[in-house]
């Protein structure tokens, strides 16, 4: 018998950035909250001395374990569903402060055409642009009304930035702190980018380039470029994550209460109203019940949609009859990039997670598309991240993978490499969704998300059209020898081993009607106005940028949401 | 120029504002130089995973060719990488501590990732009896026997999966070696905490500097290139 503890306010489920957030501001607001995460406390003590590339890369310390939990993968509707059984493709999170401890810091804010990607689409291109099996549609916010959300995450986490793209949305004040140094291979990048005629920025970055002092009174260190931010936790509290902004703030109010080991397996309802969530002491194994005025769901794109497909909550989407919206619009994102050998030597060592220069000029709709057949596009960006030496063995194609001849060229490479990456947008198709796996199960016996996913045929356009762009930026930076990515083949969850994207979205989409959303602008599910769904899960296509900064931006909406539910107990839409 | 300036003396207080504000229980982290760290000949070395000391040679063998000594420096034997192999497969690694391995396990197709029920430390007991016996079958002799080409060979077989031997479809051949190949990489390049890289001369190699704890200084002094001594974890101070 599952044991009922003391009714919450607000109980949030997992916490990352999006629970932490409306943790933060329902306390603040004076709301009794519980927030229940299923990996163990850790705190910026924890990252002293954790210089270690073996433990938190390849062996994937702070990220999901997967004998406890997985996700399982197929192309197309044909095939047999096949679990993860080794972490390749995503570094999910999995402690207190989520992935948002180990993330990178790269923090953009969308562009006014991605929250009204069809209207904006239709308006310029006519309703026939793009076939009708990809399945856009606007956000039901706009660039504007999310204008206020941003500037809020923005002064929350610090960004160090520069308003330097003209094709960036209207911002109402500046950033917080100043951009990142540059490096010698950002400066050529800049210079290269510029002599071609595009506009090259600083990315805007959740790593502070000073002593700040946050919104919430938070205080944050100043980056040391000491180049370990991906996979890493950040030992000098200079990389904005929860554990040292919305977590301490929320504990401050003495309205939040953490329970760590804690597994959410089940929402509970009655007559579309959620009444508390099941889980289970992931140490014990012992089951409680949390009741709660308010639910919301911030546990990740896979778990905020397989918790409400588990517990029955919406209609799940079927690819025959296009019926039901939950696990609809899962997209990915679409790389391209071109790799450069140089003959002098830089100190690729060195870096932050954030610290880029970037061109939006292949972005969005800042170019022309009247004569390609597809939309959208890509943000381009060189990344100064720190090199580290197991997963770096740069060499040029045709060099053997291992053996004498392979040791000189990536010993020697090693300070002389670089590559620009391309964060293309993907659109959501009919084909790609997410459901339930009906033979796979996680360590408690509920089933695994299943993805269905492959890359379509304006991807393929999109990737195409970006590699001869992204090549030529590389030779004005003065490369010896320069090798685009080889062509789209199908996706896979392994890509060559590298760690790929934890970008994804969809799932449990937004929107401004019930039709084709399964959470309104404020985040709150249509069906059941006390639970709130928040995370990229929400976002109906996946941008050409890191999801982090609208999460956030989303988290801040919904917060808004919850607070005034307390009030009027309705449909907010 | 000013602004430099300005900025430079930001990192500085900010050093000592993170001391302080993050409570550093590592102050007073572990001095201790290990100059014996990572020496493969060292007395308080033994393998512990593999049964006999022909495995772990082959091991060491195998390494050795997909990360050869030249004139460079150090190769796999050197850098201790076998003893890094032995004891992660005695560890988490070996057994998948944190892999999902729950049925059925159906094979797939190849984006579908790794499908076998058995774990790396028994995908590695297969590999090693393979690349033992594939050296028999070619050139009738153990692996350890062969000449170096010829080792080259086998290894290449494996890769490409085109051995005689067979594992009866438990596994494939290129499985086992790309498994091998990142396993060496990670020996040679990982910390020397690990038991692999004797004396950082991988790091060296390379001129990755290891785990420094700050690059500011660099940066503000426009990012010229540097070589820079590394260090280990087991020497990082805070
Ligand atoms: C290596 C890496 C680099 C990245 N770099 C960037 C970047 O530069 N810029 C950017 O924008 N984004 C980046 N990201 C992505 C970013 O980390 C995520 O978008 C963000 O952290 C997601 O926040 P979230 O709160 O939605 O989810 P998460 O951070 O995943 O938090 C969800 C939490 O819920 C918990 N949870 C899940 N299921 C349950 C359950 N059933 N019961 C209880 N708890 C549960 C999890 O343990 C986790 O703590 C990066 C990600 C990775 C892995």
């Amino acid at each position: 018998m599952a044991k009922t503890l003391k009714k919450a306010d607000v109980v949030v489920v997992g916490l990352g950035w999006a629970s932490s957030i409306v943790a933060n501001e329902c306390a603040k607001a004076g709301l009794k909250v519980v927030a229940l995460e299923r990996g163990a406390n850790q705190d910026t003590s924890d990252f002293l001395g954790a210089h270690d590339e073996y433990k938190y890369v390849n062996n994937f310390a702070l990220k999901q374990d997967l004998s406890k939990e997985s996700v399982t993968f197929r192309n197309e509707s044909k095939q047999m569903a096949l679990p993860m059984r080794k972490n390749y493709s995503f570094d999910v999170g999995n402690n207190v402060g989520g992935a948002g401890v180990h993330w990178n810091g790269m923090s953009y804010r969308f562009l006014p055409y991605d929250f009204e990607l069809k209207s904006m689409t239709e308006q310029r291109y006519g309703k026939n642009k793009i076939s009708k099996d990809y399945s856009i549609q606007d956000w039901g916010l706009s660039y504007d009304e999310m204008e206020k959300y941003y500037d809020k995450a923005e002064k929350m986490m610090g960004i160090s930035g520069e308003d330097k793209s003209p094709f960036s949305g209207k911002r109402k004040n500046p950033f917080p702190n100043p951009p990142l140094e540059k490096t010698t291979m950002l400066h050529k990048f800049e210079k290269a980018a510029k002599k071609l005629g595009y506009n090259p920025c600083m990315v805007p970055a959740a790593n502070c380039s000073q002593p700040y002092e946050n919104s919430d009174k938070q205080s944050l260190g100043a980056c040391q470029y000491c180049a370990f931010c991906e996979h890493f936790g950040c030992e000098y509290a200079a990389k904005a994550s929860p554990l040292i902004t919305t977590i301490p703030s929320a504990l401050a109010t003495k309205n939040l209460s953490i329970i760590t080991h804690a597994n959410v397996i089940e929402i509970l309802h009655k007559n579309g109203r959620a009444s508390g969530v099941k889980f289970i002491n992931t140490l014990t194994l012992e089951e409680f019940i949390q009741p709660a005025e308010v639910i919301m769901l911030g546990s990740y794109v896979f778990n905020n949609a397989r918790l409400l497909m588990h517990s029955k909550i919406g209609e799940i989407y079927d690819e025959k009859s296009l019926k039901g919206t939950l696990g609809k619009n899962y997209s990915f994102q679409i790389t391209p990039s071109v790799n450069g050998f140089f003959d002098e030597p830089f100190n690729v060592y060195l870096g932050a997670g954030a610290l880029c220069n970037w061109i939006d000029d292949f972005n969005g709709d800042n170019f022309d598309h009247s004569k390609l057949d597809f939309i959208h596009g890509a943000s381009f960006r060189i990344s100064q991240n720190g090199a580290r030496p197991i997963a770096s063995n740069p060499i040029e194609p045709g060099t053997p993978t291992w053996g004498a001849a392979f040791k000189k060229a990536s010993v020697r490479n090693y300070t002389r490499f670089t590559y620009i990456g391309a964060q293309g947008a993907s659109l959501p198709h009919n084909s790609n969704y997410l459901s339930l796996d009906p033979t796979y199960k996680d360590a408690y016996g509920l089933p695994l998300i299943r993805i269905t996913y492959d890359y379509t045929k304006q991807d393929r356009k999109l990737y195409d059209f970006m590699l001869p762009k992204l090549a030529g930026i590389m030779k004005e930076m003065g490369a010896r020898k320069f090798y685009t990515s080889p062509k789209l083949t199908n996706y896979g969850l392994v890509s060559n081993g590298w760690y790929g994207s934890t970008h994804i979205a969809g799932g449990t989409i937004m929107g401004a009607k019930k039709e084709e959303s399964v959470v309104n602008t404020y985040l709150q599910h249509w069906d059941m106005p006390n639970l709130f769904v928040v995370g990229a899960s929400n976002f109906p296509h996946n941008p050409g940028y890191n999801p982090t900064l609208t999460i956030n931006a989303l988290a801040y909406r919904a917060s808004e949401g919850i607070i005034k539910f307390f009030k009027e107990k309705r449909l907010l839409a | 120029m000013d602004k430099k300036l300005s900025r430079r003396s930001f990192f500085k207080a900010s050093t000592l504002f993170t001391l302080a504000s993050a409570c550093v229980p590592s102050l007073a982290f572990a001095q201790e130089h290990s100059d014996h760290m990572g020496v493969s000949t060292n007395a308080s070395r033994a393998r512990i995973f593999f049964n006999n000391q022909d495995q772990f040679n082959i091991i060491a063998e195998a390494c050795e060719r997909i990360y050869p000594k030249d004139e460079l420096g150090a190769g796999a034997k050197e850098l201790g990488v076998a003893f890094f192999i032995d004891n992660e497969l005695a560890g988490n690694y070996g057994s998948g501590a944190k892999d999902y391995r729950m049925p059925p396990f159906i094979q797939g197709a190849k984006n579908q990732g790794y499908q076998y029920p058995i774990t790396r430390a028994e995908l590695f007991k297969l590999g090693v009896n393979a690349l033992n016996e594939e050296a028999k079958m070619r050139y009738k002799k153990g692996f350890l026997e062969i000449s170096d080409t010829q080792k080259d060979e086998v290894l290449k077989a494996f890769e490409a999966d085109r051995t005689k031997f067979s594992f009866g479809g438990m596994v494939k051949a290129s499985d086992f070696f790309a498994e091998l190949r990142s396993m060496t990489l990670a020996g040679v390049y990982a910390d020397p905490i690990y038991g692999g890289n004797a004396n950082m001369q991988a790091w060296k190699m390379k001129k990755f500097p290891g785990a420094q704890m700050s690059y500011t200084a660099q940066v503000l002094n426009e990012d010229k290139f540097e070589i820079i001594d590394p260090v280990s974890l087991s020497d990082m101070s805070h």
